[in-house]
């Protein structure tokens, strides 16, 4: 596979000001993605991950080393049409509507109309924002505004799309959308780089994991190879009370112990589908 | 580009924005000048005072402005520091100007369609004169003092202008007696332009002086009597000619000029905005605003009294 984004020895250092210090935002790192691979960076608060993005989408000049996205400079004007960053801050222009949001950046991608249009429509289908068009961004809850941020993100079609914290805020149901969405573009040949705290949805779609800590790559690998440890968890599914009762003192008796008992979710999920679908009858605005 | 994809660009989206948002500021204040200019109108000889209501005049186009200009900055990311989507913006519009260049653009359009039509019809309803004259200042000598009988001053007018009516308002020193100078006008060929001789007393009194229509390109004052010493300073000597420009056209004019200040205003505010926030943001428009039109720097202070008073702005 072709490699989409190419890092060597970046660095980068915001200057200190008075008698601010300067702060070293990341330590010399490598990194390598390729198309249609998904790469998670995890790492807590002020790790650098939110940096890595900037310089990837070419809004922050590494002070040193060297990074192509698609072979070029990340700063780059012809970038823009192919690589996509959605970033974890607000939405701007909130005055518009989310029509209105993604055919301005349809005219500023250089798109056409008709083009641009459609890229909307289906957009605003697939994250289930249809409902909302004739509302403007700015009496949209949280998740809602995430989805619009990412629809915004897709708008140009991206070939490397650089995601942070892409499910904030979103409800479950948002959630699994948008990783199935991510799931669909990486599986058609997009690298998708995305910062995040949540390690089950990581789990789920990522193929590597980049773990950054206080600005340097604490680790990497499989999110699997990142937890591999002697101990190991059982989770099973399927059995009744009485087996699971069973199930569950056996294990005390051979020195283990009990973690959690959940009941499944699913039914929740496809709940909170139903009210959806069910609110969405009734204003009649789903398209 | 094509003009629909510049529609639903940066300065369309400025345009129709700025026009929404100064829509129901804009009646607000021109309801409330309206109303004050019922309550308040002056007369002077009989007739409503048509300079008077210039404040009324002033009241709407100003409060649009701001509103234009505030609306274009808060909705631009890229104005302010630290404004939220900055960095959406940022990647697309790599431009050296960050699309502030449009979005000013589109805001001086939006202020341009509100202001234009306000300004014909606020003009015509506060009492503008219904047809427009030029008025040429007559550029003299720097020390056109005119103390002893025979002394004299020439004023060119830039050129051979059709003229009807003369306007002097010189300063006066301290007499020597109580008797007014008395000041004999001549046209280019030493004709006078007035059958007897006009009469200062006071300082700064504005005498206005109907001559029979002549092409005129100097005026030459000469001192006959009396012991006033006058001085006729830059701007106290001026041509009108006659009223044949229509007013429509001159209320156009101003209500360009209007948006000459939120030109400057929405420049300074792109460079102040570089770094600062929002809010010091906001402070530096309604300033730059109030400055430039309440506190008569920039055209847009005078342009509204000379078209109330019926003077072509051009």
């Amino acid at each position: 596979m072709a490699t989409a984004i190419s890092a060597q020895q970046l660095a980068v250092t915001y200057p200190g000001a008075g008698k601010k210090p300067a702060v070293q935002a990341l330590l010399p790192l490598d990194l390598e993605v390729e198309s249609g691979r998904i790469v998670g960076v995890l790492g807590p608060n002020g790790s650098g991950k939110t940096t890595l993005l900037r310089v990837l989408a070419g809004l922050q000049t590494p002070t040193s080393g060297s990074v192509s996205v698609l072979g070029e400079a990340p700063e780059q004007r012809s970038l823009v049409r192919r690589v996509a960053y959605q970033s974890e801050g607000e939405l701007p222009l909130q005055v518009l509507s989310a029509p209105e949001y993604l055919r301005f950046l349809g005219a500023e991608l250089g798109l056409g109309n008709g083009e641009s249009d459609q890229r909307a429509a289906r957009l605003l289908k697939r994250l289930e924002l249809g409902h909302a068009a004739s509302r403007r961004i700015r009496t949209f809850s949280t998740g809602m505004r995430k989805r619009l941020a990412l629809a915004g993100a897709l708008m140009a079609e991206p070939e490397v799309l650089l995601l942070d914290e892409p499910t904030a805020g979103l409800d479950p149901n948002g959630s699994a959308t948008v990783m199935e969405i991510l799931q669909e573009l990486a599986d058609a040949g997009t690298a998708i780089l995305m910062a995040s705290h949540h390690l089950v949805e990581v789990e789920e779609i990522c193929d590597e994991v980049l773990l950054l800590h206080r600005g340097a790559v604490h680790s990497r690998g499989t999110l699997q190879d990142l937890l591999a440890t002697d101990e190991q968890s059982l989770i099973v599914s399927g059995l009744d009370a009485d087996a699971m009762q069973s199930l569950a003192e056996d294990a005390r008796r051979r020195g283990g112990e009990v973690l959690r008992v959940e009941r499944p979710r699913d039914h929740l999920f496809a709940l909170f589908r139903r009210l959806d679908e069910d609110r969405d009858n009734a204003t009649g605005k789903r398209p | 580009m094509s003009w629909s994809r510049i529609w639903r660009g940066p300065l369309g989206m400025s345009f129709r924005h700025c026009l929404m948002a100064s829509a129901v500021p804009g009646s607000v204040a021109l309801t409330v000048a309206l109303l004050a200019h019922a309550l308040s109108a002056p007369e002077i000889e009989g007739g409503p005072a048509a300079a008077a209501a210039t404040p009324w005049l002033t009241l709407p186009l100003a409060t649009i402005a701001v509103s234009c200009c505030l609306t274009a900055a808060r909705i631009w990311p890229l104005f302010a520091r630290r404004q939220p989507g900055a960095d959406a913006i940022r990647r697309l519009e790599r431009g050296p100007f960050g699309g502030r260049a449009a979005m000013i653009v589109g805001a001086l359009l939006a202020q341009c369609a509100v202001s234009l039509p306000l300004t014909i019809a606020l003009a015509a309803w506060l009492g503008a004169p219904s047809a427009a004259r030029h008025h040429y200042v007559g550029t003299g000598p720097a020390d056109a003092f005119l103390r002893s009988v025979g002394d004299h001053a020439t004023f060119e007018l830039g050129g051979e202008h059709e003229v009807t009516t003369l306007l002097l308002r010189p300063r006066a020193a301290l007499p020597t007696s109580d008797q007014a100078t008395e000041v004999a006008i001549t046209n280019d060929n030493g004709e006078p332009l007035a059958t007897t001789p006009v009469a200062f007393a006071d300082s700064g009194a504005l005498l206005r002086v109907a001559i029979a229509p002549q092409t005129l390109s100097r005026v030459r004052l000469t001192k006959k009597a009396g012991h006033v010493p006058l001085w006729f300073h830059a701007g106290s000597v001026v041509a009108v000619s006659p009223a044949t420009l229509p007013t429509w056209g001159n209320s156009m004019l101003a209500a360009l000029l209007a948006t000459w200040s939120s030109l400057v205003t929405l420049i300074l505010a792109a460079l102040i905005g570089a770094g600062s926030g929002w809010a010091t943001l906001a402070t530096t428009i309604c300033c730059a605003q109030f400055v430039q039109w309440i506190g008569g720097v920039g055209p847009i202070d005078d342009a509204l009294l000379h078209l109330m008073r019926g003077q072509w702005l051009l």
